[in-house]
């Protein structure tokens, strides 16, 4: 740039400032400035570039620009090549990516990718990349392949142009077509030029992740490659780092190579792996030597453990690593640390890495918070029964000094290990008691929660477990959470200790009385209800229980105060049944994977390269590589998904496999099975009408040329209440009515029945009559099929049947909630790590009138099926992010999560749910794609 | 990938912000002041690596930094790049800065905050590495700066060939 007078007076005068506050004044007064001069008309291209340089130093301090747009693009349009590079600059630095002007942009960038110099190319493909938009990838992408593949072009321009794709196909992976040209980019892996490769390679690797197989040919082309570079010596005269060739590229195909499996290159694979391996066997000398070295050789070690890692060679691997992580760099011990873990994860003897084992512990003392972590993570990725509770030991000893940043993650992995591998129930309740004395403060609900649904889950934890929370509560410190799991297991086990001295009822209460006064509210509240349960297990000291209660129903806080009456209320009633059915023990929990697991997966975030292994035991990285392949993201995936998902949701669309047991639509007794026309249309109709009421409390259910059969439902879940009218619409009488609901099942899951006390159907149904039957509803469990309805009657002396599907599904028992938005996508992270309840379609939006109606029309949908918007939440204002929480009888409550995301563009709809239950989250998905479908 | 590349002074004062991502204005600023917090107090006995808050990308995200002089060198990259690979990269880039502006010191880097990009954008783009040969990448800058010369307009059709010719 030459230099810009004004430019380097302004950037003066801001180093000047001494305060932030004068900074902001300079910037302001400039800001008021360039505005003015923006105004005039003679401003030159000298000026323009000049102002816009100004507003991008003052981006880059921090400052809101929001001008400038429309002289960037004017720069960019500057036959000028230092205003075009401004101008191409400030496009990605300062121009929204929604803005008009970006059309323009886009107008210059095709015109500059084919201009006769290159570096004008290079300006436009690097803009191009760094700007990225939608409309670039889909109208630019074939040009870009076109440099790529082009023979003349230089690999300058070739370097870029394999870089802007990569960007392109991450982000825009369905606009890019990547099919079409996938195949024919992987020969360039092979190009002389060492950069082209490089960024070929980093295109490649991306695609291999999104296309699996097809890329199969390229690990032919990384081996190749690689022998040349590591075994045949080949001379990359420009490209030697330090005494390495091409470094940066050996990475890079080792890299790749861990996204294919081996196949019959194994053994070629090993012997490259095998030389990188033995030429580290010295310590290079020269610490940018070693970096570099060192780069190949821990990628080496990564590949080597997915090519076959029960190898030989892995063991030295791990005799070398086992040096590294001793090693005065703190670097190589951070990196030794970290492959160990990898290592440990994948490899079926943990012996050579238990060799270690003090060492790690060691670790988790080092100078540097980096290496303590990677030492954290290795110790509970090598964790197994043998080395559990030596393991869980120290992380316990470790915990009271370590840094409260790395205590949490602590304290979840102590949990978690423990949890896994006990043997004996004292060492779960003696070292989760321990746990949460020591690192209460830096953990979450979960982990309590955990060790009470433990307890009570295993009927031999609870006695000892009684005897440990007696005694915690009695120990001189009592932590907030030991406080609370003490008291609830007390108030549902104590009875099995009464008999022991010293542990009398009274002692109990005592003990637990003691602690009130120190205690949080949540604690209290906790402790109030072990109190009233006191209240039935130990009826010789109800009346001290009582008084305790009746102290709190003056409490100030409004939750104390509603329990204490509540419960006071409760075991003053006279009634002999009412407190043991109340205060009855409370039933194991239902297996469920442990919110812990949940929390530390959610660690885990979306990159935009996946990850080929993570933090933890074998199994789980075992499951993580039977999902690996399918790539959650890619629109083919996604689409065939929903076509699968359509189809299983409507069992009406092929008229040949339908029964009338699951078909939406009514079919009479006598009916042929080919569908005429209008019966067709009626299907149609009928499908219309289900559809309407999965999100609408009242309606049309059928409406035929005899009957018309109306519905109003109720829902206060997990019960509801559903009416049903019967319109005779023909011109005679209809009698022999009846009408039925069942299940689809016998699980129990839904109970379904007529309510008690409603008159009965009448005898006949004069024309335009109306009967009307009630039927009271339970959701027991999340239940996968809806009801159906069964009509009969005779008319005119011919006997009908009508079997109709009953909106009635486990998505009706949802209310909305509430929940704040970084709540809303911490869940929605969590639960998409589990993947227990995901279910995604991707639909065809309604036609509308315009696209607001269809964005309103999707969020009354949203709000009918009883899902809470979260206003604001999503950065895209047109998507809906909601959130329900369906509630059922025995199985508790799931909370459901809903994104929809609408690209009016394609007219098409994203809709993702996840929920803490699978079956709910399909059904939701279910009722969706069902009300789409019938718009 | 790399996520992104930060230039700032012990102070915490941004020399260079550049995403690979679409993040906005504010949250770049957000992670760079977390960023320096978490830098700035390290000794430089201590390794090159830190795992980013949840903010940056959580434990897959790894933040490779080099301290020089006055400047933090923070490239923020996933878990899908070599850390050393990393380290290497923030050598060549200030070695490429180095023979671009003869010496390189924070003054320049002020100064000249939009060349910071030019040669970035020959060492890195799209979050992946393009080029590691120092010749080259000081090569394609001097070219653009040649090309952006107030006279050069008219020599600029075979500029790229000339200079390749003698090295392909």
């Amino acid at each position: 740039m030459a230099p810009m007078k004004g430019l380097t007076v302004f950037i003066a005068d801001l180093r000047k400032c001494r305060s932030q506050e004068d900074e902001e004044r300079r910037v302001n007064k400039e800001l008021a400035n360039i505005r003015t001069k923006f105004k005039e008309s003679s401003l030159n291209g000298y000026n323009r570039k000049k102002y816009v340089c100004k507003l991008i130093y003052m981006s880059l301090l921090g400052h809101e620009v929001n001008i400038g747009h429309k002289e960037a693009v004017d720069l960019v349009n500057s036959a000028r090549f230092s205003e075009k590079q401004i101008g191409y600059l400030a496009a990605s630095l300062l121009l929204p990516e929604s803005s008009e002007l970006m059309r323009a942009v886009v107008g210059c960038l095709r015109r500059d990718m084919y201009d006769a110099n290159e570096c004008i190319v290079c300006l436009a493909l690097c803009a191009a990349t760094n700007v990225a938009t939608r409309e670039i990838a889909e109208s630019l992408t074939e040009d870009v392949v076109m440099l790529l593949l082009a023979p003349s072009g230089s690999p300058f321009v070739k370097k870029k142009a394999a870089l802007c794709l990569l960007r392109l196909l991450r982000r825009f992976p369905e606009s890019v077509k990547a099919r079409q040209w996938a195949a024919r980019v992987i020969p360039y892996m092979g190009h002389r030029d060492i950069g082209v490769t490089l960024a070929v390679t980093s295109l490649v690797t991306a695609l291999a992740q999104q296309q699996g197989d097809e890329m199969r040919k390229a690990s032919t082309f990384a081996v190749r490659r690689l022998r040349s570079l590591v075994l045949d010596g080949e001379r990359v005269a420009d490209h030697m780092y330090y005494g390495v060739p091409a470094p940066w590229l050996q990475v890079k195909l080792l890299r790749l190579l861990q996204y294919f499996e081996p196949g019959e290159q194994r053994s070629e694979l090993l012997g490259i792996l095998r030389r990188i391996i033995d030429e580290s066997q010295e310590a290079p000398r020269e610490l940018q030597q070693m970096n570099a070295q060192y780069a190949v050789l821990f990628e080496a070690i990564n590949l080597g453990i997915h090519v076959d890692v029960d190898q030989g060679l892995m063991h030295e691997s791990a005799l070398l690593l086992g040096r590294f992580i001793t090693s005065r760099e703190t670097n190589i011990r951070f990196l030794g640390l970290e492959t160990m873990a990898h290592l440990a994860t994948c490899i079926d003897s943990l012996d050579p890495v238990k060799r270690y084992q003090g060492v790690i512990v060691q670790s988790l003392r080092d100078r540097d918070v980096s290496v303590r972590r990677r030492a954290l993570d290795l110790l509970y990725s090598m964790c197994d029964v043998t080395s559990a509770k030596a393991i869980v030991a120290e992380l316990l000893r470790h915990m009271a000094i370590a840094d409260a940043a790395l205590r949490e993650e602590m304290a979840l992995k102590v949990a978690i290990l423990t949890e896994k591998f006990a043997t004996e129930y004292s060492w779960y309740v003696d070292v989760m008691m321990r746990l949460v004395s020591l690192a209460g403060d830096h953990m979450g609900d979960e982990v309590w929660h955990r060790i009470v649904q433990v307890i009570l889950g295993n009927e031999e934890l609870q006695l000892y477990a009684c005897r440990i929370a007696l005694q915690t509560l009695r120990a001189p410190v009592c932590h907030e959470s030991a406080l609370k799991v003490s008291a609830y297991v007390l108030g549902e086990f104590g009875h099995l200790i009464a008999n022991a001295p010293g542990c009398a009822p009274l002692d109990q209460l005592k003990a637990l009385q003691a602690r009130l006064p120190g205690a949080s509210l949540p604690a209290r509240a906790v402790a109030l209800t072990a109190v009233a349960k006191f209240t039935n297990l130990f009826p010789e000291i109800k009346n001290l229980c009582l008084r305790l209660l009746d102290r709190f129903r003056g409490a100030l806080d409004a939750e104390l105060q509603q329990r204490a009456c509540e419960y006071y209320a409760l075991a003053t009633v006279e009634s002999e049944s009412l407190l043991p059915t109340v205060f009855e023990e409370m039933p194991p929990y239902p297996e469920r994977q442990s919110a812990l697991m949940s929390r530390l997966l959610s660690r885990e975030t979306d990159t935009e390269d996946q990850r080929t292994w993570v933090v933890g035991g074998r199994d789980i990285n075992r499951s993580r590589s039977t999902r690996r392949p399918a790539d959650e993201d890619a629109p083919a995936a996604a689409a065939a998904a929903a076509e699968e998902k359509q189809e299983t949701a409507q069992p009406t669309a092929t008229p040949a496999t339908t029964t009338a047991a699951e078909a939406a639509a009514p079919t009479s007794l006598d009916e042929p099975p080919a569908l005429t026309p209008e019966e067709e249309e009626r299907v149609a109709k009928s499908r219309k009408h289900y559809a309407r009421l999965l999100w609408e409390s009242d309606g049309i259910l059928y409406d035929g040329a005899e009957v018309q059969v109306g519905m109003m439902a109720q829902y206060k879940p997990p019960a509801a209440r559903i009416g049903l009218f019967l319109g005779n619409k023909s011109a005679a009488a209809i009698c022999d009515i009846s009408i039925q609901a069942e299940t689809s099942d016998d699980s129990g899951d839904l109970v379904i029945q007529q309510a008690a006390d409603q008159d009965a159907l009448p005898e006949s149904l004069m024309p335009l009559g109306q009967a009307r039957v009630f039927f009271d509803v339970r959701c027991h469990r999340v239940f996968a099929a809806a009801p159906t309805l069964r009509i009969s009657y005779t008319l005119a002396g011919a006997p009908t049947v009508l079997e109709l599907q009953l909106p009635v599904t486990a998505a009706h028992f949802m209310d909305p909630v509430t929940i704040s938005v970084t709540d809303f996508f911490a869940r929605w992270k969590q639960l998409g790590e589990a993947t227990i309840g995901e279910s995604q379609a991707v639909l065809k939006t309604p036609f509308l009138a315009s696209d607001a109606d269809a964005i309103q029309w999707l969020r009354n949908v949203a709000g009918g099926m009883g899902f809470a918007l979260i206003q604001g939440a999503d950065v895209v204002p047109d998507n809906i992010v909601a959130v329900g929480i369906a509630t059922t009888e025995a199985a508790g409550r799931f909370g459901c999560l809903m994104r929809v995301e609408p690209k009016p563009s394609h007219s098409l709809t994203r809709v993702t749910i996840r929920a803490t239950n699978p079956t709910l989250a399909k059904a939701v998905a279910t009722n969706i794609s069902m009300i789409f479908d019938a718009r | 990938m790399i996520r992104s590349v930060l230039i700032f002074n012990q102070l915490g004062k941004p020399r260079l912000i550049k995403f690979y991502e679409q993040i906005s204005a504010s949250a770049q600023q957000d992670i760079l002041r977390e960023i320096h917090a978490l830098v700035a107090k390290r000794p430089d006995t201590l390794c090159n690596f830190l795992e980013g808050s949840r903010s940056i990308g959580g434990s897959d995200t790894r933040i490779v930094y080099r301290h020089y002089a006055t400047l933090y060198f923070v490239f923020v990259a996933d878990m899908s790049e070599s850390e050393l690979g990393i380290m290497d990269l923030i050598q060549v880039f200030v070695e490429a800065l180095d023979r671009v502006f003869e010496n390189v010191c924070e003054l320049d880097l002020i100064f000249h905050f939009d060349e910071i990009h030019y040669v970035l954008s020959e060492v890195v783009s799209a979050g992946m590495v393009v080029e590691t040969n120092l010749s080259e990448i000081s090569r394609a800058v001097n070219e653009a700066k040649r090309q952006a010369k107030p006279d050069s307009s008219d020599h600029t059709r075979l500029a790229i060939s000339t200079l390749r010719r003698g090295f392909v």
